[in-house]
């Protein structure tokens, strides 16, 4: 990020700190920007080495079966592909480690952090809204929390995080947050649609 | 809409797949000793069976992998997936 400029997430423009509300009772769905996270494409072969190097220096497991993720306080790893994973973290140096714990090795980490928008989409009717844009089966016995899956919502490529029961975290390029932002309202009306402010 | 089954990821819609042609053709050895014909027979010529095809896709809003497909150009169905490098199953009839 350019030294001077004051740090804004991809929904600035929408002024959503004054759409926010406390009271979210009656909605079905919560819609919260989650902006400055840190996060880092890795691509490794999960040798036992890289695992532990990771472990060690990041404090968090690399899952290594499709469509699962790994987390320990602030830091998660999802699995994106064989091979290849999006480590996500509230700490700016995470990238800074990474680089340090891998030289020599055969390690790609690359910082997408500002390649991304997260949306948080939560309450009872998350999984219909989604139903709405997104082939993906998000039923309990196929993606339960910890799951996570790319996809397309609303046409949108989307990395799809389910978090807890009735929590989603989506990342997606920058470049569509406004729209994917306006389809989930739209989406979510019908349900009622809360913006909550990043906790 | 088709729905694939991505040898690593499951099944998913086929929005989220690029198709990228016959698979098992493999690129000739010592290409530069090849006629001219043998030549565009690698590079154009294909099977354009009806019936069971064995193609490459591409998992491209996925996890992005590269596999190979059985699929029945007549019906669309899928018979199986499998990964680069495994061998075409035989699959049912
Ligand atoms: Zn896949």
């Amino acid at each position: 990020m350019a030294d001077g400029l004051p740090a804004q997430g991809a929904l600035a423009h929408r002024r959503l700190a004054a759409c926010a509300v406390e009271e979210t009772r009656d909605a079905g769905v919560r819609l919260t920007e989650m902006p400055f996270r840190v996060c880092i494409n890795m691509r490794a072969q999960a040798t036992p080495e890289v695992r532990t190097i990771l472990s060690q220096h990041a404090g968090c497991g690399l899952p290594v079966q499709p469509m699962e993720s790994a987390r320990r306080g602030t830091l998660g790893a999802l699995w994106l592909g064989p091979e290849e994973w999006l480590l996500v973290s509230g700490s700016d140096d995470l990238r800074d480690r990474l680089v340090t714990a891998f030289r020599g090795h055969f390690v790609t980490v690359t910082d997408v952090s500002d390649a991304y928008c997260i949306v948080r989409l939560a309450g009872p009717a998350a999984r219909d809204v989604l139903a709405k844009g997104c082939g993906l089966d998000t039923h309990d016995s196929v993606f339960p929390p910890g799951k996570v899956a790319r996809s397309l919502l609303a046409k949108a490529e989307v990395t799809l995080h389910r978090t807890a029961a009735d929590v989603f975290e989506i990342y997606v390029a920058r470049s569509y947050a406004d729209y994917l932002w306006r389809w989930l309202e739209d989406a979510g009306a019908e349900y009622g649609v809360a913006v909550v402010e990043a906790a | 809409m088709l729905r694939i089954p991505c040898p690593f990821c499951g099944p998913r819609d086929e929005s989220e797949f690029a198709y990228g042609g016959e698979a098992h053709i493999a690129r000739p050895e010592n290409s530069w000793t090849l006629s001219d014909g043998d030549w565009a027979d690698y590079v154009f010529m294909r099977t354009n069976p009806k019936g069971r095809h064995a193609e490459r896709w591409r998992h491209s809003h996925g996890c992005g992998r590269w596999f190979n497909a059985l699929r029945d150009t007549a019906t669309h169905e899928i018979v199986a997936t499998y990964r680069i490098g495994e061998p075409t199953p035989t699959g049912r009839r």
